[in-house]
């Protein structure tokens, strides 16, 4: 009798305990369920949607399109009897993408191979290179902004260089400014990096590397044949990873222009979608063209992923 | 004990997560009434050029008027007299609206009214902008102040008023009268430059009358040719405020619609009459006008009127008139008005020391602070005297034909939707429309607002010099409000916006400034790339 009074104790106990914990759980895991279900779910069916309605001012909404429902795909072929320089689009888009993963890879894994080895002021390193990933981007480019125009800029013209206008390097019509705009990018972007390739390199067991010392291996063959094996699926995903942002990047041209006109020397795609849809009812009649296109997009990164994906199995056969 | 507390926090936190979200779809009126049993109303405004103090003066006079307000509403509810709450704001832009109007009455900028109006965030005040101003102390109807055309685009949801315009935005070249009295850039009656203000041969200016605010200067391109080169011995001969090159592209279209004239300039919005004054331009710059007239009866029939000759001849303006060696873009425009606002007493470099500037009318107002501080010197907003410069004509044939001018910024202001106390809020409306209230915001601003309204013999003393200017040139101008109730407009709305239209050449092409000055066009070759872009988005 008593046996099963304790026993039904003991079982009320673990039924409010497993209340306790499915309560827990739900708690934990709503908020990110229900951002997902909106900002992944609901909105890329949204804009699925939306490539194929226009925008209907008596409505003060979006209505199917009826007549051609492939009206915005065909928009976007288009896009180039509008005046837009597709092509120089796409090509400062891949170089972006291009020199992301060249100078800003393999200098973040050598930075990180020296976070690492724990070299001499790499605590100082650690923090300086993190430090643009954590300082808000808008006032980093604002500061930025100001030194290049008006000390960079100045000096040169000191020196005796003439620019068009005040904008002196950062002139958005010069040949100069997407180099500079490429070097400041890739360098914001420089502490991401170092920080999850120099956690991935955590991860390599001291022995391995102990014996490849002991084997008489010096620095370079370390990383080349220890560590880089082991933070390679990192790597992978990495460059995976940025290849679905190659139209989405807009290399943080709004920061440093705002919505600029026509200037096919520095604008990107994802610079181009970035500004023809902003938030504003001004605008809401560009985003059916605008989902068209970017679903378009989105169809050439996933190709290209499967394409770097086979590449990469190749290697690693 | 542990579990307990992380269910708590976890709960707390994704409740204040669902809070902050929720908070931003409800009302911000926290406090719908004072402690002291009156009503309060919030006022939203943009805290950009035109500022907020002017509100406050009228909202004070409407306490003074109406000390005891009480209505049915605020009765039942025991109240009596009305508190007001000025909440100036950069987030009150007219884009940001849509994400709650968290004020009872707005008074902004950039408002896409017809989609606002669709959507049902604006009150309807049709009964308000209708009805006799006696009740707060004037004459007539809101709307009988209201220019036609306005009125037609107001009313175009439901043949129902839901908001008024605010402000005009008129795009000028602003000049010191002091320092072109110093300097002698009046012209005489044979067209001479070397006179002053208050010389008795000073030239009738544009508008061929004399005795109006625009004698002795520039009548022609070619005499602003002259006032240029006068200027550039001593001078950066104009400023452009740095930021944003969309000034002079805005600024530019005042000649587009000074040579067409009003009519011909609202076809573009109504496309409704006919065109008279269609053209080509050959390579070399020569304009030739069609033999015939154009019909423009029907939206689709309005792409032709890319081809309107005054298009051409602002572009030509622009480059060939402003640009040639004249324009510097200053870093930022407050830059711009400090060094502009200096020049007279003549201690600036001559890179920083500006004969005119591209500014909106709004900006006396915005450089209040280094007026105040010129008040040292003896300035101030009420000694100093800035003045618009008139569009010259590009030809004297054109000489004496009525000054048009254009008022652009799209803004707008109205009652919300979910205002607490809608019939307040509607008469506290009415009450900024009255003579005195746009006389007071117009002295207080030195702007002036887009209703037919005088200045209060009151407040002409306050007033500078620069906004008795303003007064004067919407005395002798026809004004061009560029808004379009058609349908196919308010579809296009990109196509359509003021940046875009005419000037657009290309999807993400249209500021012609820019085109420019980095060689990229020529007036005619833009001129041509007007029309064949615009048969590219037109119908489709």
């Amino acid at each position: 009798m008593t046996k099963a009074l304790l026993g039904n104790r003991n079982k009320t106990k673990s039924s409010t305990s497993s209340k306790k914990d499915k309560i827990f759980f739900y708690a934990l895991i709503i908020l990110p369920l229900v951002q997902f279900l909106i900002f992944y779910v609901y909105v890329n069916f949204n804009s699925i949607l939306l490539s194929f309605q226009k925008y209907d001012s008596s409505s003060a909404g979006f209505i199917f399109l009826t007549d051609n429902v492939f009206k915005n795909y065909q928009g976007v072929f288009e896009l180039g009897n509008l005046g837009l320089d597709l092509g120089k689009l796409i090509l400062n888009s891949v170089i972006l993408w291009v020199c992301m993963v060249a100078f800003g890879t393999i200098p973040a894994i050598i930075f990180s191979f020296y976070i690492y080895r724990k070299r001499t002021l790499y605590h100082f390193f650690k923090f300086f290179l993190f430090l643009p990933s954590i300082i808000p981007s808008i006032l980093l480019t604002t500061v930025f902004k100001g030194f290049m125009i008006d000390c960079v800029s100045n000096i040169m013209s000191m020196l005796g260089t003439t620019f068009k206008t005040s904008n002196g390097l950062l002139d958005p019509y010069s040949d100069t400014a997407f180099p500079v705009l490429l070097i400041y990018y890739i360098w914001i972007s420089f502490g991401a990096q170092v920080l999850f390739y120099s956690n991935a390199m955590a991860q390599t067991s001291p022995s391995l590397v102990e014996a490849s010392q002991l084997d008489g291996c010096g620095e370079g063959r370390i990383l080349l044949h220890v560590v880089l094996p082991g933070i390679m699926p990192t790597v992978k995903t990495f460059i995976i990873a940025s290849i679905a942002g190659l139209f989405t990047n807009q290399m943080l041209l709004f920061n440093f222009y705002g919505t600029i006109d026509n200037a096919p020397n520095i604008a990107t795609i994802g610079y181009f979608i970035y500004s023809m849809a902003a938030p504003g009812p001004s605008n809401y009649d560009n985003y059916p063209l605008m989902s068209a296109f970017g679903l378009l997009c989105s169809i050439i990164a996933i190709s290209a992923i499967f394409v770097i994906n086979k590449i990469f199995k190749r290697f690693e056969k | 004990m542990n579990r307990k507390f992380n269910i708590c926090n976890i709960s707390m936190i994704v409740c204040s997560f669902c809070l902050v979200g929720l908070t931003s779809c409800k009302k911000n009126n926290v406090e719908p009434h004072s402690k002291d049993g009156k009503a309060i109303i919030y006022i939203g405004t943009y805290d950009g050029g035109v500022g907020y103090e002017w509100i406050n003066t009228i909202c004070n006079r409407f306490n003074e008027q109406f000390a005891d307000y009480t209505d049915p509403q605020l009765e039942s509810q025991g109240l009596k007299g009305v508190e007001f709450r000025v909440d100036p704001n950069e987030s009150y832009y007219g884009e940001n609206l849509e994400s709650g109007l968290t004020a009872d009455i707005y008074f902004t900028e950039m408002v896409d009214y017809a989609y606002y109006a669709r959507k049902g965030i604006f009150l309807d005040i049709t009964d308000t902008v209708t009805s006799s101003l006696s009740d707060v102390g004037d004459t007539g109807t809101i709307a009988d102040k209201l220019d036609s055309n306005l009125k037609s685009f107001l009313t175009c949801i439901d043949n129902k008023y839901y908001g008024l315009p605010f402000y005009e935005g008129f795009y000028n070249l602003m000049y010191d009268v002091d320092l072109f009295d110093k300097e002698q850039l009046f012209f005489d009656s044979d067209g001479v430059i070397g006179e002053t203000s208050e010389s008795a041969n000073l030239s009738k200016g544009p508008d061929n009358v004399a005795g109006t605010w625009d004698d002795g200067l520039p009548r022609t391109y070619e005499e602003f040719d002259v006032l240029m080169d006068n200027l550039s011995g001593s001078y950066t001969p104009i400023v452009l405020t740095g930021g944003t090159t969309s000034y002079v592209n805005r600024y530019i279209q005042n000649h587009f619609v000074n040579y067409e004239g009003k009519e011909q300039s609202m076809l573009n919005y109504n496309f409704n009459g006919v065109a008279t004054d269609l053209g080509t331009v050959t390579s070399t710059g020569v304009a030739n006008k069609d033999e015939q007239t154009t019909p423009i009866s029907q939206y689709s029939e309005g792409v032709e009127l890319q081809r309107q000759l005054g298009k051409y001849y602002a572009l030509d303006f622009l480059k060939n008139h402003m640009m040639n060696g004249n324009l510097k873009t200053a870093s930022s425009h407050k830059e711009a008005q400090k060094d502009f606002i200096s020049t007279k007493y003549g201690n600036n470099r001559k890179e920083y020391a500006y004969g005119l500037i591209v500014e909106g009318s709004w900006w006396e107002n915005e450089a209040s602070t280094y007026l105040k501080a010129d008040e040292a010197k003896g300035g101030g907003k009420l000694n100093r005297r800035f003045g618009v410069l008139p569009i010259p004509k590009q030809s004297e044939e054109k000489l004496g034909e009525k000054q048009t001018v254009i008022s652009l910024n799209s803004s707008f202001c109205f009652v919300a939707k979910n205002t607490t106390y809608p019939e307040l809020s509607k008469k506290v409306l009415k009450f900024f429309h009255t003579n005195k209230s746009l006389s007071s915001f117009t002295t207080s601003t030195s702007t002036t607002r887009a209703f037919s309204y005088t200045i209060e013999d009151s407040d002409a003393p306050n007033c500078s010099y620069f906004a008795h200017q303003l007064i004067e040139m919407k005395k002798t101008c026809d004004i061009v409000y560029p808004y379009s109730s058609d349908s196919h407009v308010l579809d296009k709305k990109t196509n359509f916006k003021m940046d875009n239209y005419p000037w657009a050449i290309g999807i993400t092409t249209s500021n012609v400034f820019d085109q420019f000055n980095n060689g990229l066009e020529t007036p005619v070759s833009y001129f041509e790339k007007m029309y064949t872009y615009a048969k590219q988005w037109w119908d489709k």
